[in-house]
């Protein structure tokens, strides 16, 4: 008799799931789009209206990448490289960012800039519009730059200060030892960055259709095609051109990911602060991570003034008439997206680390296959996600049923408030699967073999000693996807029903109708609110780990 | 009369507020071979680092071929180090590796493929200069890293625990293959490591370190015999220590006189060294001491006891010879002990 399985049986169950809810959804956009072909008429007409709003996406992705690429490595090298006391400031201000949902950077914007704007108005007494790629491209720089900063300080516990030294020491001078070892070993994450930023700019939507104006992104005209013109086939075929790009960039960074390998030789040691080092890369790191985040601050610093004044640009006088505003109105969103965050983050990680663990450890069906369907909606910009759901679950049998089954009631996942979750929960599972991966490198096989050795069950094993060892990488990605969550809006914005708004959204929703005191409001509450429940989760975890030790 | 390479002189330096190093002075002679022995945090490192250039010094002098580089940036000091995680430059090749340090040098591109075939032979890398330096093993990443320090011609070259990273018997092969390079060379070397066999079989001369300061400088063979200080032997691992006392101006250890004893002093640790106690089974009270074997461990060449006795503990090592004698534990024996070997601390 076949004993039964339940890891794997529940192995399956996601592989299924990630079938159904990855792979499905971004396959439904392009049969959407291209099918059926007796409509190919217009497919061409379709694309060539698309194609401007590509080009502008790109024109702007290739502005924001390498701004963001260089204030990533400015602030990498002034805060982990160097010994300054701005670091302090540095450091909390970059990581900002994780906590606010990423267009309300835009109401700072439109408050310095607009029609009414301290510089442009009250300042150099300008009636200029605002609205443009500049605004765009300069606020996606802000957001993004600390999401550079992230992933490329990520290489600074990998690098070995010894081979900067042995460089040193073989008398080399120290702009040759920057540019041929220390940038050198960084590339990995460098290009990380980079393809991260692109991507991410290409899936922006908000911050163009609140100040771009007449330019639009092809991420914002999808937008607008659904919710203003509802023409899914257009839009699923503006869709294709949005994704080729970003799967073809995610693809060739995977590859990428797989050549690191070398690189693990060279362990930190821990002291990496630059002892001697190239004065004029030293001088440029600070200034510009000193610039940059007093930009961050000072973005930061207007949305509070905003939040707590009569009316930008016509009277500021101190109130709390929006924040009064904002807890008299109905709190649930808020609360939805707390419930939002907290079960996405919970199912996420779990699926993730489990998921991690099969693809590294078993050797059952498909685990290449869910391993990439899992990664999958990173690539992918969440509106083009979000559409695909659109388009695969207004029908009955997952999308199958609008072939085959067109007199059939239907069982219809759209409109039902479980699809957001589901939603959140396999977009972000590759957040689990990755710091899965990085810790199952750590951890030695042997382990397991040990107790399978002592006579334990499987079961038990993963149970008793693989979990365990797990949890650290399960707590981290909580952490980061509850605060990805608590701000995401492009996966879910077409997902949502007036009886499941989430923050995020009503804030979105109250700056394009330009309420701007009270969308800072509720920025600012919201912020509040992650990070007070990051907080009690961090205090939670602390508190049981300690008891456990 | 051997010409100075490198000079220390009063090296002063600390972390944090705590002094590391406490006032070093020493000299290594051209050619020269000198090992830095100690144990974790005594500051053999930190020492190493700072003639690197690597840590700043706070006070002192270092003159090497007669000039003072203290305050000089790493660069133009004209030291290479062999660091004890290689530090290869893992996105370069063999080749590359080698001839980073080349290329600053100025020197024209023939020469230096020249000079990389050279040192390909020399440290037995030849078809390996291509090869990505983390596809080699742990013995030929060593290599790569002392032929790129050699190939720049430095003044003096550093160790920092270059073996400690290999297994025991690539240890001892790199051990023989380093000290005939460098003698082959006629390279001046400072050699920092914890372990002492490795300092006695590399070194022309040995430093033992504590705390920051110098307890003893020796040949190899000198600080085997006559350890300058207990903590020395201790460092040593050389457990035979019994206090011996002075009264009425003679000199007694054992309960016994002993009269190669120094004249002055009332108390003196005495060293009795393994090798120099000779067993028998039989044995009078006046020239032996009677005891029982409580351990034994056999190592190849030698067998070691611990022979429990009335006067404490002894370490007594024997030839492993075949047909020699061999005692069991528990077994009852005497320890014959020579007063002329002992050495008074």
């Amino acid at each position: 008799m076949v004993k039964a399985d339940p890891m794997k049986a529940g192995y399956y169950i996601l592989a299924s799931a990630l079938f159904c809810f990855t792979a499905l959804p971004v396959l439904s956009v392009f049969l959407y789009g291209l099918f059926p072909l007796s409509a190919r008429g217009d497919l061409g007409s379709m694309i060539f209206r698309s194609l401007p709003f590509l080009k502008n996406s790109i024109f702007i992705a290739l502005i924001v990448t390498p701004a963001s690429v260089l204030i990533g490595l400015a602030a990498t090298l002034a805060v982990h490289r160097f010994s300054s006391p701005l670091n302090r400031f540095f450091k909390p201000v970059l990581l900002l960012s994780l906590i606010h949902p990423p267009f309300v950077g835009s109401i700072a914007f439109i408050m310095l800039f607009g029609k009414r704007g301290l510089i442009t108005h009250d300042l150099l007494r300008l009636d200029v519009s605002p609205y443009g790629w500049q605004g765009i491209a300069l606020l996606q720089f802000l957001g993004m730059g600390s999401m550079a900063y992230l992933i490329i300080s990520s290489s600074v516990g990998k690098t070995n200060s010894h081979i900067e030294a042995a460089a040193r020491n073989l008398g080399i001078p120290e702009g040759k030892i920057f540019r041929d070892i220390t940038l050198r070993t960084m590339y990995p994450e460098l290009s990380s960055a980079a393809i991260l930023v692109f991507l991410a700019s290409m899936a922006d939507f908000g911050t163009p259709l609140i100040i771009g104006g007449p330019f639009q992104t092809l991420a914002s005209d999808l937008y607008i095609q659904i919710t203003g013109l509802y023409d899914m086939r257009s839009a699923s075929v503006s869709g294709i051109l949005l994704l080729i790009p970003c799967i073809a960039l995610f693809t060739y960074q995977r590859r990428l990911n797989r050549r690191k390998a070398y690189y693990a030789m060279a362990l930190s040691d821990g002291s990496i602060r630059y002892r001697h080092y190239s004065r004029p890369v030293r001088a440029a790191a600070l200034t510009i991570t000193l610039l940059y985040t007093l930009f961050i601050f000072f973005k930061y610093g207007f949305i509070f003034v905003g939040a707590f004044t009569e009316h930008w640009g016509y009277d500021y006088t101190l109130t709390l008439r929006h924040l009064v505003k904002v807890l008299q109105k109905d709190l649930s969103p808020f609360v939805n997206s707390v419930q939002l965050a907290f079960f996405t983050a919970l199912m996420a990680s779990t699926a993730g680390v489990f998921l991690s663990y099969a693809v590294k450890r078993k050797k059952w069906a498909f685990l290449t296959l869910s391993d990439v369907l899992a990664t999958l909606p990173a690539a992918v910009p969440g509106i083009l996600l979000g559409i695909g759901y659109l388009v695969t679950f207004k029908y009955p049998v997952l999308g199958i049923g609008r072939f085959v089954l067109k007199e059939f009631p239907p069982f219809i996942l759209l409109g039902t408030g479980i699809i957001i979750y589901i939603i959140c929960i396999f977009r972000y599972m590759n957040v689990g699967l990755r710091t899965g991966y990085a810790l199952l490198e750590h951890i030695n096989p042997n382990i397991e073999e040990a107790a399978r050795n002592l006579g334990q069950s499987e079961n038990r094993i993963f149970a008793g000693v693989i979990m365990p060892l797990l949890s650290p990488a399960f707590r981290t990605s909580f952490f980061k996807i509850f605060s990805t969550t608590m701000t995401t809006l492009g996966a879910i914005i077409f997902l949502l029903l007036p009886s499941n708004k989430v923050a995020v959204q009503s804030i979105f929703q109250i700056i394009t109708s330009s309420e701007r005191g009270v969308a800072a409001s509720m920025a600012l509450l919201l912020s509040l609110t992650t990070a007070l429940m990051l907080g009690f989760f961090r205090l939670l975890n602390y508190l049981v780990t300690k008891k456990r030790l | 009369m051997k010409k100075i390479k490198l000079s220390i002189k009063n090296l002063e330096q600390s972390y944090g507020g705590i002094p590391v190093l406490k006032g070093i002075s020493l000299d290594i002679y051209e050619g020269e071979t000198l090992v830095v022995l100690g144990p974790s945090g005594c500051g053999k490192t930190s020492l190493l680092k700072s003639v690197a250039g690597l840590i700043p010094v706070e006070g002192g002098e270092l003159v090497l071929d007669g000039r003072n580089v203290a305050l000089l940036p790493p660069q133009e000091r004209k030291t290479a180090m062999i660091f004890q995680n290689y530090a290869l430059f893992p996105h370069m090749t063999v080749g590359e590796n080698l001839e980073y340090g080349l290329k600053v040098k100025g020197r024209k591109e023939g020469r230096n493929r020249e000079k990389i075939r050279d040192t390909l032979a020399l440290f037995k890398l030849e078809g390996l200069e291509d090869r990505p330096v983390t596809e080699l093993s742990g013995g030929q990443q060593q290599r790569v890293a002392i032929g790129r320090a050699m190939i720049i011609g430095p003044s003096v070259l550093l160790f920092d625990e270059p073996l400690s990273n290999l297994d025991e018997n690539l240890r001892k092969q790199m051990r023989n293959e380093i000290r005939s390079l460098l003698r082959q060379a006629n390279v001046t070397s400072l050699y920092v490591t914890h372990d002492q066999n490795e300092a006695l079989a590399m070194a022309d001369r040995i430093v033992i370190m504590r705390e920051g300061g110098i307890e003893q400088i020796s040949a190899p063979a000198e600080l085997h015999y006559r350890p300058a200080s207990e903590y020395v032997a201790r460092f040593l691992g050389y457990g035979n220590l019994f206090s011996g006392e002075r009264r009425n101006g003679r000199f007694f250890l054992f309960g016994k006189e002993i009269s190669s004893a120094p004249e002055s002093g009332k108390f003196h640790t005495v060293l009795i060294r393994p090798e120099d106690i000779g067993i028998a089974a039989d044995g009078d009270s006046d020239e032996t001491l009677a005891g029982t074997v409580a351990d034994i461990e056999i190592q190849s060449s030698i067998i070691r006891y611990r022979v429990k006795t009335d006067f404490g503990d002894f370490d007594v090592s024997m030839l492993n010879s075949r047909g020699g004698a061999f005692y069991s534990p528990n077994d009852s024996l005497y320890l014959r002990l020579k007063e002329e070997t002992f050495h008074y601390l």
